[in-house]
């Protein structure tokens, strides 16, 4: 049993989550997007390993989890910097006000 | 101090593999890339020698290899195995290819897609190799794929425009036997719980409750044998895949790739024994396969095609003698043919390369110029035709023992095979060396090389020897039950049916040439599906006139009928005309009233529809459009606002579910 409460562990991964949001929704750049949603996967791994480790730290799904969310946080990071070369290559910026073609 | 048996049974796949990688690696070496291969199959043939003189060979049981993965209740292994079985197959096939690809050395010398050539047929034969000494149904089915594989290679690098077709669907009629034959397996993987041979063959003596199972994979796998072994009715592949050079047909097409067929069933026959139903099928396919292959092989006009049509015609008569439950006889029967067809079918190729062609009507004479390669083929193709004492007649004579002991029967069958086998390549050995009526002959002569004429010789003086030696020392070495022999009656039966053979059609082809006769053009119609449906179309085109002619006749009764009633009619016209203006008076009356009542309603319709509910929906269409343009202001355009809405979202759904939660608990 770690001496550091689980509120801590859950109060950090709030503030990481909340930056990630932050992130996400605030920044112009794709690549300044994309690293929030990284943000947002590794806080909601950190809840996952916290809650593991306070409440069944006998029973490894809990770590089976929190690899599978690294594991999709990375093919989707491939995926993400895959689709912002290819918009690169359309409009030479990667600014996210460059794409307003949903405008009503 | 011998290398040890594990280095040597390894050796024998692969000195040819490593003699493809080499022949691939050094292919703009010109002198070299055609000795590679030669290189590579003498390394296995020596390797299979030391190993089988180190020990008698009846003794042998190698066994290389072990568990690969399990993967549940199925555990797959790879390994190679060595008795007495695969020993000699794996020698019979060794040692063709190494006379073929010394052949193909001296054969192959001006064309231009050699290096891939020979590096193709190293790796045929590593296959081969793998496929005859495999221990592990993956691996078998692994190297049978890869011998397809090869054979649809050797076949396209022809440069000629059916080749390509030809290879394509050698390679597909062989895929789709495949499948089958993937079923098959899997299934008697599963039944088994292991790929190793050893736990499959166990099967047999597990008893009732996988003996109800049994049959299903075991036909699927006979089906994919057939497939492989080009027999009716899955053999339209083999004659087109003539198109190929002639060392590819006398490796592959001949003696061993569709040989992979029987060998299959044979490595399988400990399970086959007990399933009567599927041995009887096999035996129904590979007898009616082998007369109706021998029939149409008398009308070929293609001297590559009558041996393609024989090797099915043979390869039928193995699978009889399998499906007689007397795998001796396949076995022996299997090593004969090899030797025979291959020389035949090398010998052919010296033919195209001196005279230029090989067909038939383009052939002919040759023999006072090509003596030598005259005589070989003539040695070989009495082999073929079963005369004493040469390798066919002892093989022949065993596989007609086989189907005399369990299938009786059918034995008088085999004399007439015995005829028609002996009629066609006598016809083909006519019509190529001797004179006949028409005959040109070719009119410039290329010598064969001495590099073309040695493994031929090799071929045709194993073909003398081969017979009398396999009868004696065989059934020793492989420790299985020979037939009991036939009696004097039989023999003197099979023998005058071979000199009947050669007799006719040597006056057939001094009278006519080699013109084909109509004993076999009824079997070549039906056998190829085309002709038959044309006959079948024929038939009802002439059918057809006759019911036209019915009809007429039909047709002009009813119309004397018509008549009569039509002046019937006539006579009592005008009274019915005076009737019918009457009624049309009044129902003129009746379709006035009803228009104008009609357009009285129409009006008072249309009137209230444009007050009440035209404007109405004017009014709804407006207000919709106003609500869809105030609406569309909220597509701001900028990706961070609808990010932003989607948070929104995510969070009233996550609220609306606590609060849910809340209320329920």
């Amino acid at each position: 049993m770690s001496a550091v409460p689980l509120t801590a562990y859950l109060l950090v991964g709030a503030a990481l989550f909340a930056i990630g949001i932050y992130a996400v929704l605030a920044q112009r750049s794709a690549v300044m997007v994309l690293m929030g949603i990284e943000l947002l996967l590794n806080a909601t791994g950190l809840n996952a390993v916290a809650f593991w480790r306070h409440t069944a730290a006998h029973d490894y799904s809990g770590q089976i989890f929190t690899i599978l969310i690294v594991t999709i946080g990375a093919v989707e990071m491939a995926i993400g910097l895959g689709l912002m070369l290819l918009l690169f290559r359309r409009r030479r910026t990667v600014q996210l006000d460059a794409w307003q073609a949903l405008r009503g | 101090m011998s290398p040890p048996p594990d280095a040597l049974l390894l050796a024998v796949p692969l000195a040819p593999l490593t003699a493809m990688l080499a022949g691939i690696a050094g292919r703009r070496r010109a002198r070299l890339v055609a000795w590679w291969p030669v290189a590579g199959t003498a390394l296995s043939v020596a390797a299979l020698l030391w190993l089988g003189l180190a020990q008698p060979v009846a003794a042998l049981g190698l066994r290389l290899g072990g568990a690969w993965f399990d993967a549940g209740a199925l555990r797959l292994t790879l390994g190679l195995r060595l008795d007495a079985l695969s020993w000699t197959v794996a020698l019979l096939v060794a040692a063709v290819a190494l006379a073929v690809n010394v052949f193909a050395a001296a054969f192959m010398r001006e064309q231009s897609e050699r290096a891939g050539f020979h590096a193709a047929m190293s790796g045929f034969a590593a296959a081969m190799l793998t496929l005859v000494l495999a221990d592990s149904l993956v691996l078998l089915f692994a190297a049978w794929e890869w011998v397809g594989a090869a054979s649809w290679l050797l076949i396209a690098l022809r440069r000629e425009p059916a080749a390509p077709a030809a290879a394509a669907k050698a390679f597909v009629m062989t895929r789709c036997g495949d499948l089958a034959l993937l079923a098959g397996w899997l299934l008697l993987a599963l039944l088994a719980g292991s790929t190793a041979l050893d736990a499959v063959l166990g099967l047999a003596a597990r008893g009732a409750p996988v003996d109800r199972w049994l049959p299903l994979p075991l036909l699927l796998i006979a089906v994919g044998a057939l497939t492989k072994s080009a027999q009716l009715p899955f053999s339209a592949w083999l004659p087109d895949a003539m198109v190929a050079q002639a060392p590819v047909s006398a490796l592959l097409h001949s003696a061993t790739m569709v040989a992979a067929g029987a060998w299959l069933l044979l490595r399988l026959f400990p399970l086959y024994e007990a399933q009567p139903l599927v041995l009887a099928l096999i035996f129904a396919v590979g007898l009616s396969g082998a007369l109706l292959a021998a029939l149409v092989a008398c009308v070929q006009r293609d001297l590559k095609r009558v041996l393609a049509w024989s090797t099915i015609s043979h390869l039928g008569q193995t699978l009889a003698a399998l499906g007689a439950a007397v795998p001796f006889a396949a076995v022996f029967h299997l090593c004969t043919h090899a030797v025979f067809k291959s020389a035949l079918f090398l010998a052919a190729g010296s033919v195209e390369h001196a005279a230029g062609s090989h067909r038939l009507d383009r052939l002919g004479e040759l023999r006072r110029r090509l003596p030598l390669l005259a005589g070989l083929f003539a040695v070989s193709a009495l082999a073929l035709a079963e005369v004493p004492p040469l390798a066919g007649f002892y093989s022949g004579e065993s596989v007609f023992a086989a189907v005399l002991q369990n299938r009786t029967a059918f034995a008088p069958l085999l004399p007439v095979l015995a005829f028609v086998s002996t009629f066609y390549i006598a016809r083909a050995y006519y019509a190529t060396f001797e004179r006949w009526p028409g005959a040109r002959g070719a009119s410039s002569l290329e010598p064969p090389r001495a590099g073309e004429l040695l493994p031929v010789l090799g071929l045709a003086v194993a073909a003398i020897v081969l017979g009398a030696w396999l009868a004696h020392s065989l059934p020793a070495v492989l420790g299985l039950s020979e037939p009991e022999p036939s009696d004097l009656g039989w023999r003197i039966t099979r023998l005058a049916a071979v000199v009947a053979g050669i007799c006719a059609a040597v006056f057939r082809v001094r009278a006519v040439g080699p013109a084909p006769a109509r004993i076999g053009a009824a079997a070549a119609a039906a056998v190829v599906p085309v002709r038959g449906v044309e006959r079948a179309l024929d038939r009802v085109a002439t059918g057809v006139p006759a019911l036209v002619h019915h009809g007429a006749r039909a047709t002009q009764t009813i119309e004397a009928a018509l008549d009569r009633a039509a002046s019937l009619l006539a006579r009592h016209a005008l009274r019915l005309a005076a009737l019918a203006h009457a009624l049309d008076q009044g129902l003129d009356r009746l379709g006035r009233a009803a228009t104008a009542r009609g357009a009285r309603a129409g009006v008072r319709v249309d009137a209230i529809e444009r007050r009440g509910f035209a404007a109405g929906a004017d009014r709804l269409a407006t207000a919709t459009a106003r609500w869809a343009r105030r609406a569309q202001r909220a597509q701001t355009g900028p990706l961070y606002a609808y990010t932003a809405a989607l948070f929104v979202w995510l969070l009233g759904g996550v609220v609306l579910l606590w609060l849910i939660g809340a209320a329920a608990a």
